[in-house]
């Protein structure tokens, strides 16, 4: 009895832990997307008033988002030393692992008004994928520990 | 002396593995890459093509240079940022750390008659710049106390700018005149972000970019130096000369022919007639070079 009750316990408190990885990482997604939003906001406002380079205003920038901030390291080091860059994937998508190589790869490479255009077209496409995983965190999100652990009960149920 | 690292993010991986293992970078002047063709190398006094074992006078075995080198080239020098390098681009250059410029040839794309910007780049000569210290002792063993009116006269490739960035370090550090360089193609002080990339001197000023006239303006009214160095006198440049000259600030400026006869027949050196107090025509080349010090040049027309 003492066992199962344990297990009932651990099944409950395993479900809950991935329930709150989930939500840790719906929550990282949708913050990824804001910040990626406003990194392209700021490179973009640098372009009208200081033409800083692209190494410059990513050294500049205090990502939030830990992939971000990751992904950011490796297209700097990678202009730097002068080889393509290989950026994390990350928890995203390989449709949106797409999107960000090419809005990070494409940077620096065009003349001032162009590089602002590109920049707030890349920032509506980012917006809404930005949108699809804060409505998927709102959702999912907030619900996904006591989901977790009432699955875990349940497979403890199952178990008895 | 050249750290070879400065070239690592503006040359193919394969051209720059080539250079560090197989030659003397003091021996190296240029690198000239060219979209479809093999890359050519101005080393140790002579332009051969650039293998990877070394170098061959024979394009047979030649290191081959696409489009993509070509632009990953530009893009390498510009920092990934074409935008903030574009006047630069349109001008036809970029000064990369360490005094590296990098020559850019493509196809300008213009607005009205308005330059702004190159794509399609075809082709990129990577100058390395060589400091001579001392190599204007040739015209000047020993800095006077007045600075003087000084015109250095070569044809192209001669070592003027060579000559023009000893004079200035010279009357920087040796006369204690404060010197003002006014460098339009950022070739003398190789400026990046304003730090020099060759020594100027202690107590030497840099204007990079800008028209001679707006420099000479600025120096007038604001730098107040003793000496203005500047490089390749045309036209109405001989009128911004006398009003320095006028203000009491001695110039040195440079002028391309390739004889004195030659330079005798330009329209320039009429007009300048009178204002220079030492014309000096080069010739010989790296720590060769003499010069002939003429005092008036209108007995050689």
């Amino acid at each position: 009895m003492t066992d199962k009750l344990l297990m009932a316990v651990c099944l409950g408190c395993l479900g809950a832990a991935t329930g709150y990885a989930l939500c840790i990482r719906l929550k990282r997604r949708a913050e990824y997307f804001a910040d990626l939003d406003d990194f392209l906001r700021v490179f973009s406002e640098s372009l009208v008033c200081s033409l800083d380079t692209v190494p410059r205003v990513i050294g500049d920038y205090a990502a939030r988002s830990p992939l971000l901030a990751k992904q950011l390291g490796e297209c700097r080091e990678a202009i730097v030393s002068g080889r393509p860059p290989e950026l994390s994937r990350g928890s995203l998508t390989e449709r949106e692992a797409a999107l960000v190589r090419e809005v990070l790869c494409g940077l620096g490479s065009r003349s001032a008004e162009s590089e602002r255009a590109a920049a707030e077209n890349y920032r509506r496409k980012i917006g809404e994928y930005g949108k699809l995983a804060a409505d998927k965190y709102a959702k999912l999100g907030r619900s996904a520990v006591k989901l977790g652990f009432l699955a875990g009960l349940l497979a403890a149920v199952l178990c008895w | 002396m050249l750290d070879l690292q400065t070239l690592k993010p503006i040359l193919p991986q394969e051209v720059f593995a080539s250079i560090e293992e197989n030659l003397d970078t003091d021996k190296l002047r240029e690198v000239r890459l060219r979209a479809g063709r093999p890359v050519a190398v101005w080393y140790n006094g002579e332009e051969c093509f650039l293998t990877r074992s070394g170098v061959s006078r024979s394009s047979e075995r030649a290191i081959a240079c696409g489009a993509d080198d070509v632009r990953s080239s530009v893009m390498g020098a510009s920092e990934h940022s074409v935008y903030a390098y574009n006047d630069d681009i349109g001008r036809g250059f970029i000064t990369v750390g360490g005094g590296v410029r990098l020559g850019i040839c493509g196809e300008v794309v213009t607005d009205s008659g308005r330059i702004l910007t190159v794509k399609n780049y075809s082709s990129v000569n990577i100058r390395i710049p060589h400091e001579i210290l001392g190599i204007s002792r040739c015209i000047m063993p020993d800095i006077i106390s007045k600075a003087m009116n000084i015109l250095v006269i070569s044809p192209p490739g001669g070592g003027k700018t060579t000559v023009l960035r000893d004079l200035a370090r010279r009357f920087s550090d040796e006369g204690g005149f404060n010197v003002l360089i006014v460098d339009e193609r950022a070739e003398i002080a190789c400026c990046r972000r304003g730090v020099p990339g060759t020594d100027i001197g202690k107590r030497t000023d840099v204007i990079t970019g800008g028209s001679k006239r707006h420099a000479f303006e600025c120096a007038v009214r604001a730098v107040r130096p003793d000496v203005i160095v500047t490089d390749e006198l045309f036209g109405d440049d001989a009128d911004i000369v006398a009003e320095a000259a006028g203000c009491g600030i001695a110039t040195v400026a440079s002028a391309h022919a390739s004889s004195p006869e030659n330079f005798a027949g330009r329209k320039i050196c009429g007009r300048l007639e009178g204002i220079f107090d030492i014309y000096c025509f080069l010739r010989g080349f790296g720590e060769k070079t003499t010069a002939e010090l003429l005092t008036e040049l209108s007995a050689r027309r």
